[in-house]
């Protein structure tokens, strides 16, 4: 259909480069693209790839030392480089705009989000305040923002996350922009809030015949909104095509790849012993934090409420649910980093649920935890080898013993034995979160809880970290506590699921039975909500296998 | 983060280098000082105020009793950097414990420890370190012991704020979920990420603590058996027209020391942060 148009935006051969000791030597090389009017054109790559490049560049905001090297800019005809920095002034924000990932920190906390909006339309020349206040409602309402008389009043931290990422479209739309560039708009969301937002944004775009280059690592969300589909790695344009034949047919194993790591397949049910022990149980747990007011403010939020909980041997259990269900402070009242107000607590049948830090030490051999955050869990100061060694050192194993522990986990965790000297910053977040791993191993645990372990991890890094996962737990017969907000990592792995909301188990079972007949009605938003996420694309699972 | 890129960085910057450089030459040139002079500080061996530059013996001339100057200087460098090096170290010592043990356990310990740190910070500064050592009789021991115990609260609070903010972070969750000790933890997995502000802070200490010296020297509060700058200064202020040159060089003696300190500090301070940045997002 874009034959016979002149494309509004068209990219040509574009080359960035990038200075001399980054990992390659252009942060997108003989980049061509073009869009048409009223087209949303969704930018597929992992992290690193250069997507967000273009936005940049196109925008002329490129961090200082990068500078496009050769290729053409287009925007309606015009050659985007014959503008002065002025002439790009006038064209942001009015011609192109653009709503990035993180809704906080694109908004200034110290003013009311009216103001905000406001003060988009008076730096592009609307002088009537009038004619401002009108619009400012009328685009809060559009973006599906309640009482908008009362909410332009309200200040980003009053908010929650979807309520700021409509503000910050709202304020994207404020002079009708022909292109909206959208930087991973609804990663930094939960999966309902998600799906509202993917709405959202496809209702404007029909609505106002507006184009969008829609910038994501999320094959779930490329589904929900793309016409077409580019797909990129390390810089290069590997796939590009539409949005059906990219996804149901693609031709590059690279994005087969890409796809076959966000298709669900379900774990082959495994014979479950239903006699195996219990390892882990919990009975009626509660926590609370205590808000520290000044004196007389005595807020509290309930963050667990009487949870019963039980975990076999050999068993991986998932916890699902969304940011603030209370799911990580489960986490870290199991492992006993916090200590639980109610309730019973048990470890392979010992009671431990008051016992001191003191007393827990020498049992902490049976429990062990996988962190979230691959940079932050670990200590930026120690070598791997010392990193490794700190759990059996503290249990009392030799020195020696220990060093032969580090390097066979090494090993069993897929890195080379040269990692051992080296610092954890000198690897990257999938070969980090091994470490991780291999730490928690070291002292030899009966039970692993893994709290988020794979969400700050690319698609594919996932799925070998989720393999790697299930290998050891065979290997080592682990018995596994996964928790996550995403359906489809659950569903992989998990021989049972159970859903937390507001700090409550609302749903546990089979992880078959969960997904065919939801008995919960927030089970069933959650499951709507990731249908989106869960596609039903055909795995190759030779495909992924060979990884 | 690596120590090589660190140092690298350090020696990067000019201005921390020369007042590295300096402060080296000065701790060199102190402690040589009984062969770089023939003459005690003490000692009155010359014509009362020469002036610099007149006397080859005493090239920097002498004071109203005729001792030597430049004698008094190298010898009062012994005295500067000696109490900028104990107090410092001494500061280190009881911030780091107190601040450790607040920061890392919390609770009531935290808020008895803080109330006592906020206790010293409230009286100024100068007041509380003359009152100490008129109390407890002039001595370099004296002076020590006041100037550690009105310096300890800052880096007190600065060592539990760095906790506080450690003991969040994930990798020292995973320390203790290993089963590693408390003491285990803060010595081996907080103290070495919290160093790199601890060790610029001090540097501003040591600089402190050799204005403060001199500022109690000049008060006539100095030890009496230790010749230092601070005493010359008190010594030449009623010569101030006749030989200028008696507080001038103490004066400069004082102002170099110091500014050298903080150029060292500075240096480091720039040297470890890009490293600070890196280690929590490379």
């Amino acid at each position: 259909m874009s034959q016979e148009r002149t494309p509004l935006l068209s990219v040509e051969q574009l080359r960035i480069a990038l200075p001399a000791e980054a990992d390659r030597s252009h942060a997108l090389y003989d980049l061509s693209l073009s869009l048409a009017a009223g087209e949303c054109l969704c930018l597929v790559g992992e992290s690193g790839s250069g997507k967000s490049m273009l936005a940049k560049a196109l925008l002329r905001l490129l961090p200082a030392p990068l500078h496009i090297e050769r290729g053409s800019l287009r925007f309606r005809g015009e050659d985007l480089a014959g503008r002065d920095e002025e002439g790009m002034r006038q064209l942001r924000g009015r011609r192109i705009s653009m709503v990035f990932q993180e809704p906080m920190s694109a908004l200034n906390p110290l003013l009311s989000v009216g103001r905000q909006i406001d003060e988009t339309l008076r730096a592009h020349g609307e002088r009537s305040a009038r004619v401002r206040e009108q619009r400012v409602i009328d685009l809060l309402g559009y973006v599906g923002l309640p009482d908008p008389l009362r909410l332009r009043r309200a200040y980003p931290f009053e908010l929650s996350g979807g309520q700021r990422q409509r503000v910050v479209i709202a304020m994207a739309l404020a002079f009708d922009p022909d292109l909206l560039i959208a930087d991973e708009p609804t990663s930094a969301l939960d999966v309902t809030t998600q799906a509202q937002i993917l709405d959202l944004l496809r209702r404007i775009q029909r609505d106002k015949g507006m184009a969008m280059l829609f910038i994501t690592h999320d094959f779930a969300v490329v589904r929900a909104i793309a016409d077409r589909v580019l797909v990129l790695e390390r810089g290069h344009v590997i796939e590009q095509g539409s949005a059906r034949q990219v996804l149901e047919a693609p031709r590059e194993a690279y994005t087969q790849r890409l796809l076959a790591a966000v298709t669900a397949q379900p774990l082959a049910p495994r014979a479950l012993l239903a006699d195996a022990p219990e390892v882990l149980g919990a009975r009626q747990l509660g926590k609370h934090f205590g808000g520290r007011g000044g004196g007389w403010s005595r807020r509290q939020t309930q963050a667990l409420v009487g949870l019963d909980l039980h975990l076999r041997e050999g068993e991986t259990l998932g916890i699902v649910g969304e940011s603030g269900s209370g799911k990580s402070t489960l986490g870290r009242c199991l492992v006993r980093l916090l200590q639980p107000d109610a309730g019973s607590l048990e470890w392979q049948g010992h009671e431990v649920a008051s016992l001191s830090q003191r007393r827990l030490r020498p049992m902490r051999g049976e429990i062990q935890m996988i962190f979230q955050d691959p940079f932050a869990s670990l200590n930026p100061r120690q070598t791997v080898g010392q990193i490794i060694m700190t759990g059996p050192l503290a249990q009392g194993v030799s020195k020696t013993e220990s060093a032969r522990r580090a390097r066979e986990l090494l090993e069993q965790v897929g890195l080379p034995a040269a990692a051992f000297e080296r610092f954890a910053h000198e690897f990257s977040g999938g070969q980090r979160q091994r470490i991780g791993i291999a730490r928690a191993l070291a002292v030899r645990p009966k039970i692993l809880i893994a709290d988020e372990c794979v969400s700050a991890l690319d698609a594919l890094v996932q799925v070998q970290i989720l393999e790697l996962l299930e290998s050891l737990q065979r290997q080592f017969r682990l018995s596994l506590v996964f928790i996550t907000h995403d359906l489809r990592v659950a569903a992989r792995l998990c021989d049972r699921i159970a859903v937390m909301q507001g700090g409550r188990i609302v749903e546990q079972g089979d992880t078959a039975r969960l997904f065919a007949e939801p008995q919960h009605a927030y089970t069933r938003t959650l499951l709507g909500a990731a249908a989106l996420a869960l596609p039903d694309i055909p795995a190759e699972p030779a495909v992924v296998g060979a990884l | 983060m690596n120590e090589v890129s660190v140092i690298r960085r350090f020696l990067a910057q000019p201005s921390a280098v020369i007042g590295a450089g300096f402060l080296l030459l000065l701790s060199l040139l102190a402690l040589a000082a009984p062969w770089l002079t023939n003459s005690a500080p003490w000692e009155m061996n010359t014509t009362p105020l020469l002036a610099p530059f007149q006397d080859p013996a005493h090239w920097l001339g002498s004071d109203m009793l005729g001792r030597d100057l430049g004698s008094g200087l190298l010898y009062g460098a012994r005295v500067s950097l000696a109490v900028a090096a104990v107090s410092s170290l001494a500061t280190l010592l009881v911030g780091a414990m107190v601040g450790a043990v607040a920061g890392y356990f919390g609770g009531w310990l935290d808020g008895v420890l803080m109330r006592i740190a906020e206790f010293f910070q409230i009286i100024p500064q100068l007041v509380l370190a003359v009152i100490l050592v008129a109390v407890l009789e002039p001595s370099l021991g004296s002076i020590i012991l006041a100037i550690t115990l009105v310096t300890w609260p800052a880096v007190a609070r600065l060592v539990r704020g760095e906790f506080l903010s450690l003991r969040q972070r994930e990798f020292v969750q995973a320390a203790q979920v290993l089963g590693q000790s408390p003491l285990a933890i803060i010595t081996r997995q907080i103290l070495p990420n919290a160093l790199a502000p601890l060790l610029v802070t001090l540097t501003f200490v040591a600089a402190t603590a050799i204005l403060t010296e001199a500022a109690l020297a000049f008060l006539g509060l100095g030890d009496p058996d230790a010749m230092s700058w601070g005493y010359m200064i008190n010594a030449s202020r009623g010569l101030l027209r006749e030989a200028w040159w008696m507080s001038l060089l103490p004066g400069l003696a004082i102002l170099l020391c110091v500014l050298a300190v903080n150029r060292v500090g500075e240096g480091l301070r720039v040297a470890f942060e890009p490293a600070r940045r890196q280690g929590a997002n490379p």
